[in-house]
């Protein structure tokens, strides 16, 4: 086990660096200089000159790239070029709403797309065949839109819950947790489809697996067979992809809590990249990655635990 | 116990000059995934020489894990040695480097397993003829589909099925057409690897007969690469054993049946179920002595 | 006379059966899912308005009009119109010009890029591969929406920096699929074949690689297509997307987001025509994907459903099920009475859903198991004995029905019981062991947790209880150490000791009948004696009835007391091994034991039956294996066989059969 960790963490750190040196590199794939992104068309050179200096620009390309990295190492991300805020400061005040959301997202998904999977794969047939339907609508629904429809039936219309409703679980935990009813199953319904129909795919497969008769040939009862062995046989491949449903998840999250005013990461990220804002889209970027990689090492993990095939190895 | 690899003094009478001769061949696979930063080799082929004459069916036998399959796609310069040499007709095919020189593809053939994915499905079955034809310069493109019929009639296709896909074949026939493939660029040595295993026995007859014939007119050489003991006592004239990546016996196959003292090859020979049922209690109460013994190994 | 007789197929060759149409094309496939051809419809209608957009369009799309803003739908704008007085029905149509566009030029884009690299690392493999794959696992960090931030921060706004974000965001997809495909691909034995006749590597990447690449490239391209529709919506959404004066889907839900406490109706239209386009790419995508499938060779729905399209062309011939079964009164295969029976099975007839009715499997199969004796099966594939042996257990596969006969366990009749009263049966009255003792067991419980299933269902053993006899078993069964072995993973053991925890666990809940169904054939020689010879021990000590099911002459000749040999769906004879095997009565016994190799006589040819096994739902009416026979009459060929005095031959008294050894 501890083996499996280790490499997974020595997988994970090249992943990391690549991440990073890309990220770095954004801004030199700028048309143009920060600066002059910063002091717009009126810029005279020698204002331009200071701001470059200021900013470190005219240092060696290794000289900045090794003192970004220290930097980031360290947790210092830099200055927003914009309102000269600590970068991670500024990360570090959305970071929550964006979990919220996409941990509900997450949830609703994994509940309701493994129920509806388990079910597709144990009666085919009639209800196969909706729950098919209600998945290839779900895939096609663009999450924000299916916000927008939902906000407007429940919250304009029908008043069930606020409109704007995000609170912060530390302020409030219950109405946190209304407020991230429907948020979470806006952004989850998409994700939902996606896991509902790699479950069914899965289930079906170790439903026909000849281990299935060799129990139910020794008298073990249809529904334990199915509970006990058939569904954690079909976990695997579903837990394995919860990486991609997780980074899909986060994506959507920045377009969702717009629809739904939650203040996270995708408004700030939003106006930096319309402000030529780099150090903040480089914070966001690295902050976004070394979260979906470490969730992913510790998704592997869990997976090794769930496959001794895995943990063995 | 480790037994030492035999070495060419344990060769059967070598008066004819082998077409193929394998000397000291050492194979090893990477095992752990690629991604792996600590890789083991393991060595699955050890040390293993035998040779093949012309004309001759070399039975090329051993149980899961042995190596056997390695050693034919060895040859067939699908997987690389680590160590030993293999000579054909006199050249040094280890020397090769990393282009095949277009005369050994010509010369050294093979007969897959898998009837099912030996045969590209897209394709119709004439095209796993013609193809190589073309790669190898022969005649037109007329010449090349007569010349594709012409393999159809010596392994008893009907020349209708040329231009069928493989999935409107029976396995059998499947398996003939590849065989048609390797013997249409006329071969010296084809590798059949467990060319006839997934075969039902009443197909496995008609191909087993099929290649006798072939090699008959034709004077092929067979390397049959196999598990199956009773096969190999029926089609090869001499017989390579091999257990863990080791030859650990190589003789003639009447000799090897009959009076071998391996103690290997005597415990192969004797698991393989007779198909006549006198006498059974007896073989059974042979083995189980034979197991209740004290563990010599 | 015997049946060794020289038909050497060399030279001579068979007769081709006649060509079916070809329907198994991707296109003819696709046109047969009415739902794909649906999607295709919608998606044709779709561009088609996005063509005709400017004839189509009631109203200039970017027109102001600030005497009708923000109205419901109506006589003068169909779909209303927005804050600015725009005619909603008019932006919808041009939206669908820079949807389509962006999509189309986003997908083009990745696989322009991704597919090549993809085919690089795939077909190199390798340093290139290792270090390529990881630079596409960077793709796994960040997701998609975020590339497409930075890639519009990077280029800013405008048509082509739009293809580009979202082109960037699948194009590590295509090189990962295309990756993935060739490496798979790389691994055909057809494409070995092709290297070792000398064929060049490009010759090979594109007549073998390539046209097994386009199917699933198209299937994430269309899937692809889709899903750009929605980035693209939302890139437009976040005011990312083209100039604001351009009409598209994602913009036009931006301004319904702002107005929707005015306007409620706004979102509707531009979010409706999303769903509807995204969903007919995926509806395309499906269906390929499904034509796909359907093309492959191995899965169990298309062994049936090739069997189906036989039985379609069998129902013309007027053949069906249990037609045959007039006269025989006892019979269906085992003339022995029941008194000392464990397990007799009459007149089973199995038989498959088809779309023009029932296919028999298996026909008027009968069997007589007698206390403590071991029974061979003995057919080739095809002859139906597997699902005879499951049809006695009870686990037909979906589809496969017993239409059908009497299967009388202990003097009780178990055929047709309902899942809970079979469940009595299972382990303790019946039990069975499978071929593959890999997929036999769940690769991810312990062997341990799985053989104390039936011990405490069966038995109400506490865990501990169950854990200790579980131990006792295994021992029993030669897996060494088996106390430390019981939290071992099946994969953790050899083929052989795996098939033995199968073994223990099958006997655990002692049943009176085991059915080995090619319980042996997976493993190599010296273990399956080992086994076959554990079976005959573990007989005497649980005092139970072995059905041997087996393809292999030889493992009935050394195990079984009496047999039945099976083809094409019927018991053709039936006796004691030793009868069987020296005076085989039936000309396919005899034919089948001068085919197999005996590994006693070196050199020489084996005899062969000409011919194949007619598949299911292609049986002639008379004697299933006439067309094979070499003594076969006319008269065989009329009327149904029956079995009669153990064998299923209208010259059976007047046959006699010789087997030369070959």
């Amino acid at each position: 086990m501890g083996k499996l960790i280790a490499y997974r963490l020595v997988l994970a750190l090249p992943q990391l660096a690549l991440v990073s040196l890309l990220v770095f590199f954004l801004t030199y794939l700028v048309p143009g200089s920060p600066a002059a992104a910063i002091l717009g068309a009126g810029a005279t050179p020698e204002s331009l000159a200071q701001v470059e200096s200021d900013l470190g620009l005219d240092q060696p390309f290794a000289e900045r790239l090794v003192e970004w990295f220290g930097a980031a190492l360290t947790g210092d991300l830099g200055l927003s070029y914009s309102n000269s805020l600590p970068v991670s400061d500024l990360i570090a005040e959305r970071l929550p709403a964006t979990l919220s959301l996409v941990g509900g997202g997450l949830v609703f998904a994994g509940v309701f797309g493994i129920l509806l999977g388990v079910l597709a794969a144990l009666r085919p047939g009639p209800l196969d065949r909706a729950i098919n339907g209600v998945t290839s609508l779900g895939l096609a629904i663009p999450e924000f839109w299916f916000g927008l429809i939902l906000s407007l039936v429940f919250a304009v219309q029908l008043g069930w819950v606020p409109v704007v409703a995000y609170t912060p679980l530390a302020e409030d935990p219950a109405a946190w947790f209304t407020g991230m009813i429907l948020p979470s199953i806006a952004l989850g319904a998409p994700a939902a489809a996606m896991v509902a129909r790699q479950t069914r795919g899965a289930m079906a497969k170790s439903l026909r697996a000849p281990y299935i008769d060799s129990l139910t040939a020794v008298g073990v009862p249809r529904t334990r067979v199915v509970v006990r062995y058939a569904l954690k046989n079909a976990m695997i491949p579903v837990l394995a992809s919860t990486g991609l449903t997780l980074r899909i998840l986060i994506g959507a999250s920045f377009v969702v809590e717009t629809v739904f005013a939650v203040p996270g990461m995708g408004e700030l990220l939003l106006h930096s990249v319309i402000g030529k804002d780099f150090p903040v889209v480089q914070g966001a970027v690295l902050v976004v990655a070394v979260l979906v990689i470490g969730v992913n090492l510790v998704l592997d993990v869990g997976y090794g635990l769930l496959d001794p095939k895995v943990r063995s190895q | 116990m480790k037994t030492a690899p035999l070495t060419e003094s344990a060769a059967p009478g070598t008066d004819d000059a082998p077409l193929l001769e394998v000397r000291d061949l050492s194979v090893c696979y990477r095992t752990g995934r690629a991604a792996s930063w600590r890789r083991t080799d393991t060595p699955v082929v050890d040390r293993v020489s035998f040779d093949v004459r012309p004309g001759e069916t070399l039975g090329l036998v051993g149980e899961s894990g042995s190596g056997k399959s390695t050693i034919g796609r060895t040859i067939l310069r699908l997987v690389d040695p680590v160590s030993g040499t293999i000579t054909f007709d006199g050249r040094e095919v280890t020397a090769f480097g990393r282009s095949t020189p277009l005369s050994y593809r010509r010369d050294v053939q093979a007969v897959f397993q898998d009837p099912a994915s030996s045969l590209n499905p897209r394709h119709i079955v004439r095209d796993a003829i013609t193809g190589p034809l073309r790669r190898h310069g022969r005649g037109s493109r007329k010449e090349r589909e007569e010349a594709a019929a012409e393999a159809f009639h010596m392994v008893g296709l009907n020349p209708a099925l040329l231009t069928r896909y493989p999935m409107e074949l029976s396995g059998g026939q499947r398996q003939r057409v590849a065989i048609a493939r390797a013997i249409a660029l006329k071969p010296r040595l084809v590798i059949c690897d467990e060319a006839v295993s997934a075969l039902d026995v009443s197909t496995q007859s008609q191909i087993v007969n099929l290649l006798a014939d072939l090699q008959e007119s034709t004077g092929v050489s067979f390397l049959f690469i196999t598990h199956d003991l009773r096969l190999v006592r029926h089609i090869s004239q001499r017989v390579a054993v091999l257990q863990h990546g080791r030859l650990v016996e190589f003789a003639d196959t009447e000799q090897l049946f009959r009076t071998t003292r391996q103690p290997y090859t005597r415990r192969l020979l004797a698991a393989i179920p007779a198909t006549d049922p006198e006498g059974r209690e007896h073989r059974r109460a042979r083995r189980a002595a034979h197991r209740k013994a004290p563990n010599t190994t | 006379m015997t049946v060794t007789e020289k038909t050497p197929a060399f030279g001579k060759t068979e007769p081709a059966p006649p060509r079916k149409r070809n329907r198994h094309g991707l296109v003819p496939r696709l046109l047969r899912q009415p739902g794909t051809v649906a999607g295709m419809g919608v998606l044709l209608l779709v561009v088609l308005i996005a063509v005709a957009a400017p004839l189509l369009a009631p109203h200039d799309p970017a027109a102001h009009n600030y005497d009708a803003v923000l109205q419901g739908p109506g006589v003068e704008h169909w779909l209303g119109t927005d804050d600015l007085g725009r005619d909603t029905l008019s932006r919808l149509l041009y939206g669908a010009r820079v949807a389509l566009l962006v999509s189309v030029g986003a997908v083009g884009i990745a696989m322009l890029i991704g597919v090549p690299i993809g085919l690089l690392l795939g077909y190199r493999g390798g340093w290139t591969d290792r270090l390529g794959s990881r630079l596409l696992d960077v793709s796994d960090a960040l997701p998609g929406i975020m590339v497409g931030f930075t890639v519009i921060a990077i280029l800013g706004r405008g048509l082509l920096s739009l293809m580009l974000a979202v082109g960037l965001i699948f194009c590590m997809s295509f090189a990962r699929l295309t990756r993935a495909v060739t490496l798979a691909e790389r691994e055909r034995q057809y494409v070995e074949s092709a290297q070792v006749a000398g064929l060049r590597t490009p010759e090979i990447l594109f007549r073998h690689v390539l046209p097994n690449l386009t199917g699933p490239l198209a299937v994430q391209a269309a899937g692809f297509l889709g899903h750009a529709v929605v980035i693209e919506s939302v890139l437009s959404f976040l005011g990312l997307g083209l100039e604001s004066d351009t009409a598209s889907w994602g913009a036009m839900l931006s301004l319904a987001a702002e107005q929707q406490a005015e306007q409620p109706f706004l979102p509707f239209p531009p979010g409706i025509a999303i769903v509807i386009t995204v969903l007919a790419f995926n509806v395309i995508s499906d269906g390929i994907n499904d034509a796909l499938m359907g093309g492959g060779r191995t899965s169990v729905s298309r062994r049936f459903r090739g069997t189906l399209k036989a039985a379609a062309a069998a129902s013309a011939d007027g053949t069906t099920a249990g037609q045959d079964r007039t006269g025989s009164t006892v019979g269906a295969g085992d003339s022995s009475d029941d008194s000392d029976a464990v397990l007799a099975v009459r007149h089973v007839t199995v038989a498959l859903d088809g779309p023009d009715g029932p296919v028999p499997l298996v026909k008027d199969a009968g069997l007589t198991l007698r206390d403590g004796e071991v029974l061979g099966l003995l057919g080739e594939s095809g002859s139906g004995k597997s699902i005879l042996s499951r049809s006695v257990l009870g686990l037909l596969p979906r589809g496969i029905h017993m239409t059908e006969g009497s299967v009388r366990l202990g003097g009780e009749e178990i055929a047709g019981l309902g899942e809970k009263e079979m469940r009595r049966h299972r382990g303790s009255g019946i039990s069975v062991v499978l071929q593959d003792p890999m997929t036999a067991l769940s690769p991810v419980h312990t062997v341990g947790r799985q053989l104390c299933e039936p011990l405490r269902l069966h038995f109400g053993l506490s865990k501990e209880q169950a854990r200790a006899r579980a131990v006792e078993l295994l021992t029993r069964v030669g897996v060494r150490d088996a106390e430390g072995r019981l939290d071992d993973y099946p994969h953790q053991f050899s083929g052989g000791m795996a098939q033995r925890v199968a073994i223990a666990m099958a006997l655990a809940a002692g049943p009176k009948v085991l059915i080995a169904d090619e319980a042996t054939s997976a493993l190599d020689v010296t273990t399956q004696s080992q086994v076959l010879d554990l079976l005959l021990e573990l007989r005497d000590e649980f005092n139970m009835s072995i059905i041997m099911i087996t393809h292999d002459l030889g493992v009935v000749a050394e195990t079984c007391d009496r047999v039945a040999v099976m083809y094409a769906g019927q018991i053709v004879e039936v006796g004691e091994v030793s009868d069987v095997l020296h005076r085989p009565r039936h000309p396919y016994t005899a034919a089948l034991m001068a085919s197999s190799p005996s590994g006693e006589v070196t050199g020489g040819r084996l005899a062969t039956i000409p011919g194949q096994v007619p598949p299911a739902g292609s049986w002639p009416v008379g004697c299933h294996f006439a067309d094979r026979c070499s003594f076969a009459e006319d008269g065989c060929r009329e009327h149904p066989v029956h079995l009669a005095e153990n064998v299923r031959c209208t010259r059976a008294d007047d046959l006699v059969l010789e087997v030369t050894k070959p």
